[in-house]
């Protein structure tokens, strides 16, 4: 196990001894602090996340919901061990997690044909060295699990639809067997057939790997599809978590009732 | 795997005219230059009784005022051009897109210092920086290289620095550096292809100023030494005939026109509206 100390008396653990979870989540408390400027000493902080605990259990996908600025991707990042302010424990089954992110458009680099993309995260990986053959074998079983052609592989991501970007950048995330993963409004920026096309891969690889995710969304449609349990935002602080049929059927807050009506649910 | 075939680059350059257009031009000072480094018509500082010659089939461009034979001059003297302007390109280019990347991508106070010191060095025309740097080091061909590369650095500083704060908060850096990827690899791996359309066209231009800055240097007699020959020394010894042999002014001349104008094609061929190839 990786253990890491932050600023703030935060704990950041990598292969925690934490059975039947991938992630678990204690008293997160971050803050930011206003970027410092040369010779300016910092601003005053601002807590962005109030004591939020919650565990992502082995082979599951939590959908975490909430209006935009509500902390959710604070807790992404703060998960994936970018902000380095903040108290509370982070602990983790497996490595760092890597993410899906909600742009195709964005995430892929675009001087990079496809092949390249999907290759890099092996060239990348601390954990392991990966021979030539191995990284092509590897990055050909991927390809066929998230339905990518191989004679994709020359293009470059301009020249590939929506959907196809994210398959590809989810191939990018599982490329190292994870066991747990986040995606961060992974189906926000397509068209709603293709979104559907896509919840069916991650769902599929969600039965076959086991993998574990977080799944960020603002849709509680969306999360209704994909999700085992799901956990509700606002201003920093989890108002509820539960099973998605219980959540949906008793919300027992007003503002989780308010996110279910504008999604034409409750 | 990826295909660096002639046609499949020039299928993805914007405006292909012009690009190829500059490129002829480019290519025909380039064979210039190799024909004068395998036979040139005469040595070039080899003087004769046969001064101030106008044009002739022996002497295809005249001769000066010293009998020497101008093509051979003009020959010699543009590869000197060439490879000052080359050698200004690969220090003021390598050192400024380094400099700006690095700045650029980790911010803070070192920033913040190597940006004042190249808006410093902005602040003086590029020949002047060099006039300085010369009489200081002594004019050679290789101090005018080093003396035009370094006043060229803050420009392309300035542009590699813009460009990698663009990307570095675009997700496909962020997915890079949550994969792990060490630092100096997301900057020139990922990031800095990004760049080369703007990057590219930045070093036409950048090409540019080196020759007309060289010709400038030696016009003012500074760099190579007489009696070697670069492009603007034999414009400024043969200013006073003009009126007499009018080739001798207007040969040198001609190459260095055709040498930025090649570029500048090119440059702008690269260029589409964005600024940055497709």
């Amino acid at each position: 196990m990786t253990r890491t100390t932050v600023a703030m008396g935060g704990v950041y653990e990598t292969h925690a001894d934490i059975s039947g979870s991938a992630l678990e989540v204690r008293g997160l408390n971050v803050f930011y602090r206003e970027r410092a400027r040369v010779l300016q000493k910092g601003g005053p902080l601002t807590q962005v996340l109030r004591d939020v605990s919650f565990c992502v259990g082995d082979g599951e996908i939590l959908g975490l919901c909430g209006e935009s600025g509500c902390g959710k991707s604070t807790l992404s990042k703060a998960i994936c061990g970018i902000v380095r302010e903040f108290d509370g424990q982070i602990l983790l089954a497996d490595e760092r997690p890597l993410m899906v992110f909600q742009d195709p458009y964005g995430s892929l680099n675009p001087a990079k044909r496809v092949g390249w993309l999907l290759e890099e995260p092996l060239r990348t990986d601390r954990t392991r060295t990966w021979t030539v053959d191995q990284r092509q074998a590897r990055i050909r079983e991927v390809a066929e699990q998230v339905e990518v052609g191989e004679e994709l592989f020359d293009r470059y991501p301009a020249e590939l639809s929506g959907g196809q970007r994210q398959r590809v950048a989810i191939a990018c995330a599982i490329m190292r067997k994870p066991r747990f993963i986040i995606a961060d409004e992974p189906v926000s920026a397509l068209d709603v057939t293709i979104q559907k096309q896509v919840l069916e891969l991650l769902r599929s690889l969600h039965k076959s790997m086991g993998l574990s995710m977080l799944f960020i969304s603002h849709d509680l449609r969306v999360v209704y599809q994909i999700c085992d349990r799901v956990m509700i935002m606002q201003k920093g602080r989890v108002l509820e978590q539960g099973t998605v049929r219980d959540v949906y059927r008793n919300p027992t807050h007003e503002y989780t009732r308010t996110l279910l009506a504008a999604a034409g649910i409750g | 795997m990826v295909s660096l075939r002639p046609r499949a680059l020039l299928a993805r350059v914007p405006n292909r005219g012009l690009f190829c257009a500059g490129a002829v031009i480019t290519l025909l000072v380039i064979a210039l230059v190799i024909v004068g480094m395998v036979w040139m018509p005469y040595e070039p500082t080899a003087m004769s009784a046969d001064r101030l010659q106008g044009v002739s089939v022996a002497h295809p461009l005249g001769t000066d005022k010293m009998g020497r034979d101008i093509l051979s001059r003009v020959m010699y003297g543009s590869r000197i051009t060439l490879l000052v302007a080359l050698g200004t390109m690969a220090i003021g280019a390598g050192l400024g897109i380094l400099v700006g990347a690095v700045t650029g991508y980790y911010g803070g106070i070192v920033d913040e210092v190597v940006m004042r010191v190249t808006d410093g060095l902005f602040a003086f025309p590029s020949v002047l920086l060099a006039l300085v740097f010369v009489s200081l080091f002594g004019s050679s061909t290789l101090n005018v290289m080093w003396a035009l590369g370094i006043a060229f650095v803050p420009s392309f500083a300035r542009v590699s620095r813009s460009e990698v704060i663009r990307c570095k908060h675009l997700d496909y850096v962020k997915n890079a550096r949550l994969m792990g990827v060490r630092d100096v690899r997301v900057i020139f791996v990922h990031i800095l292809p990004n760049m080369r359309g703007v990057l590219l066209s930045n070093l036409m231009i950048g090409f540019n100023n080196a020759v007309l800055s060289e010709a400038g240097l030696s016009f003012l007699g500074i760099g190579s030494q007489p009696p070697f020959a670069s492009l603007g020394q034999m414009i400024s010894e043969a200013q006073e005939v003009f009126f007499i042999v009018p080739s001798a002014v207007l040969g040198p001349g001609l190459v260095i026109v055709l040498m930025v104008l090649g570029f500048s094609l090119m440059g702008e061929g690269l260029r589409s509206e964005e600024g940055r190839m497709a």
